[in-house]
């Protein structure tokens, strides 16, 4: 035991193809709370919203049988605990950070509640049927690319997709400007005439159903799935590290949102063989000392990327 | 305005309606969330009045059931009042959890290195340790967040992370109980476990100390001069500055305090509970005491209500779902919608000024 298990073509592969199938997800629930974030609401809950949505997600795959209406019901139930925190923290303009947390709290509970009452506690764990992996066409035949890249579930693509989508949303649009306006300055935007509550309550909704689709996601991605407790196991709190470690950006949160995916692969895969080399502690450690040292470096001094205005609280005059 | 409709409808002109009104919040906040509990019940099945009853009498039926409650709250309740103390001067402490954990950690790396001593020496410094483990985990977003500016809350978050997975690997290393099938540490010194106050519970004298805590805190928040400085940055920051109050020097100083408080919660419930340390060693409670100290609107008497209320709440679970069959989790989806409904609630005591 030891490199030569982790130098051989096989592990490479499977390391690398499982860090696309890590990546996805946490990159969904990254651009969702960037866009919530980009309009200046903070939403801590993201934890607590993928559980529940993903709860939702293999509750109506389990009964209908179809996968897609899991999906959209878990975009609606993102939407729905959303519209929670987006109430209070933009109609109410209470204290986002409590706001959040209750959401983790409330949404996780309920979840864990929902599972043991539906699905009970037996010995033959439910099983759904989700979404196969996907092989596209000729691309998937190519020798080391194909079981990488092109073999993965069709949310996988959805998300590489998505989030360039959202960038240049972003960034190139009237619109893309209007919720990064009021991320920094909503009196300013307010003085113009928009609605700071619209665009915001628009940002949190949207940012929410994608992080319900990063739920669905996660236990939908591979057939024969099995929803168990604490199956998110923080990687809602990983994707709001890595909204700071991408610097708000959405196309960094790709790149970040695949080095958080290939270390947990490489750790995970680690574990599982018994290497000694290092304890997987540590290699799981790294994201989260990676967003710590961004988070130092971007201080004060330097340039700071943060909406200006995130999660204070905005109250409209007049 | 709203104070004065109700005053006025009730007909107390005398009566101090502002004072009470987070209280009142407080209280609607727990039954609306107590009634889409109920709600939940109804659907899986089950009767709420049963199930409710059945959760009164589990937390509050026998002496030991409210022992339980008590043990249960003790590590809230120390843990809510650092969190109050650092939300006084804003400072938003996230990462109790990782504090606890490290504190802890320390405190048992001494403890399994001094081997037996006397309790009167071993427990005080074990007690220390553990403070000053916690409170090194929480001053370090402290000073980065006076000195670089950096937003604490993803920190603390980070860092929590950051301790548990430290934590885990000694438990499943060098720390780990020689032969045992689990990651534990091997047990303390028999000489430094916090004995039992009341015989038939595990009301243990962690309990005094949480306690003693209470009355520090409370003190220390509305009677001393760092409590008042903390207060004021906290409240109005350029008030604070032109009042010359070293602003760096005094968020530091509360985030040690909090994340000490941390420490100790944790290496309390070692040597009262488990008299080893486990690798779950909390089941959350750096986040819970967070809920627990808005509830308890960051006074240290509140903060002992809540935390004996959320214990009840634990408790009674428990006994309820060995009676019915209803899942103990919807605990937490309750204490979740509790502090929901008290943001909200928030709101109109806001408006109602």
């Amino acid at each position: 035991m030891g490199l030569e298990t982790i130098l051989t073509l096989e592990f490479v592969i499977f390391v690398l193809a499982a860090t696309i199938r890590i990546a996805s997800p946490l990159l969904l629930a990254t651009i969702g709370e960037i866009l919530c974030e980009r309009s200046g609401i903070l939403n801590l809950g993201v934890e607590g919203i993928m559980a529940i949505s993903a709860f939702t997600a293999f509750g109506v795959c389990y009964y209908t049988g179809d996968p897609w209406l899991g999906v959209f019901a878990a975009m609606a139930g993102g939407a729905v605990f959303g519209f929670i925190h987006a109430y209070n923290s933009i109609s109410l303009a209470s204290n986002q950070i409590i706001t959040g947390i209750a959401i983790v709290i409330f949404a996780q509970g309920l979840a864990s509640f929902f599972q043991r009452v539906i699905f009970g506690f037996s010995v033959m764990p439910s099983m759904i049927k989700g979404f196969d992996p996907f092989h596209i066409p000729i691309l998937s035949q190519i020798p080391l690319l194909g079981p990488i890249l092109f073999q993965q579930s069709v949310l996988t693509y959805v998300a590489l997709i998505s989030a360039p989508l959202i960038g240049i949303m972003l960034f190139k649009t009237t619109f893309g400007l209007k919720i990064r306006a009021t991320g920094d300055n909503p009196k300013a935007v307010a003085t113009v005439g928009l609605s700071v509550y619209r665009i915001r309550y628009a940002c949190v909704l949207a940012g929410s159903s994608l992080m319900g689709l990063a739920g669905a996601h996660l236990i939908l991605s591979v057939s024969g799935q099995v929803f168990y407790e604490f199956m998110i196991s923080g990687r809602g709190w990983l994707a709001l590290c890595l909204v700071i470690f991408a610097k708000w950006n959405p196309y960094k949160a790709i790149y970040g949102s695949l080095l958080f995916g290939f270390i947990d692969a490489f750790q995970m895969r680690l574990q599982a063989l018994g290497t000694g080399i290092i304890p997987y502690q540590y290699l799981a450690m790294l994201p989260y000392l990676l967003t710590v040292i961004v988070l130092c470096l971007s201080s004060k001094r330097g340039s700071r990327d943060q909406p200006r205005a995130l999660a204070a609280p905005y109250e409209r005059e007049g | 305005m709203l104070q004065a409709k109700v005053k006025k409808k009730l007909r107390l002109k005398a009566f101090p309606v502002e004072k009470f009104w987070p209280f009142i919040i407080s209280v609607f906040s727990v039954m609306g969330a107590l009634g889409v509990g109920a709600i939940l019940i109804l659907v899986a099945g089950a009767s709420p009045l049963e199930a409710y009853s059945n959760m009164l009498m589990g937390s509050f039926g026998r002496l030991y059931s409210f022992g339980e409650v008590l043990r249960q709250a003790t590590p809230l309740i120390i843990i809510g009042c650092g969190i109050a103390i650092t939300n006084k001067c804003n400072f938003f402490n996230i990462g109790a959890e990782g504090q606890l954990y490290m504190g802890a950690l320390m405190a048992t790396i001494v403890g399994l290195t001094f081997g037996e001593m006397h309790s009167m020496l071993i427990i005080p410094l074990l007690l220390v340790v553990a403070f000053l483990g916690g409170a090194f985990w929480g001053v370090i977003p402290g000073i980065l967040k006076v000195k670089l500016g950096t937003p604490e809350i993803i920190l603390t978050i980070s860092m929590n992370y950051i301790s548990i997975l430290f934590v885990s690997q000694l438990l499943e290393g060098p720390l780990k109980e020689p032969g045992a099938y689990a990651p534990y540490s091997s047990p303390l010194p028999t000489s430094a476990q916090l004995p039992i106050l009341i015989s038939d519970t595990r009301i243990h004298s962690g309990f005094l100390i949480a306690a003693i805590i209470v009355v520090l805190s409370y003190v220390l928040l509305r009677k001393t001069v760092l409590g008042f400085k903390l207060k004021t940055i906290g409240a109005n920051i350029k008030v604070a500055r032109a009042v010359g109050i070293n602003i760096q020097k005094n968020i530091v100083i509360s985030a040690i305090i909090g994340g000490g408080l941390a420490g100790v919660a944790g290496i309390i419930d070692i040597l009262a509970v488990f008299h080893r340390f486990p690798m779950n060693l909390s089941p959350g409670y750096g986040y819970t005491a967070i809920v627990v100290s808005w509830l308890g609107k960051n006074n240290p008497i509140g903060i002992m209500l809540a935390s004996v209320f959320f214990g009840a709440l634990i408790v009674g679970g428990n006994s309820m779902q060995r009676a019915t069959g209803i899942p103990s989790v919807l605990v937490s989806a309750i204490q979740g919608l509790v502090l929901v409904f008290t943001v909200t609630g928030d709101y109109f005591a806001r408006k109602g000024r």
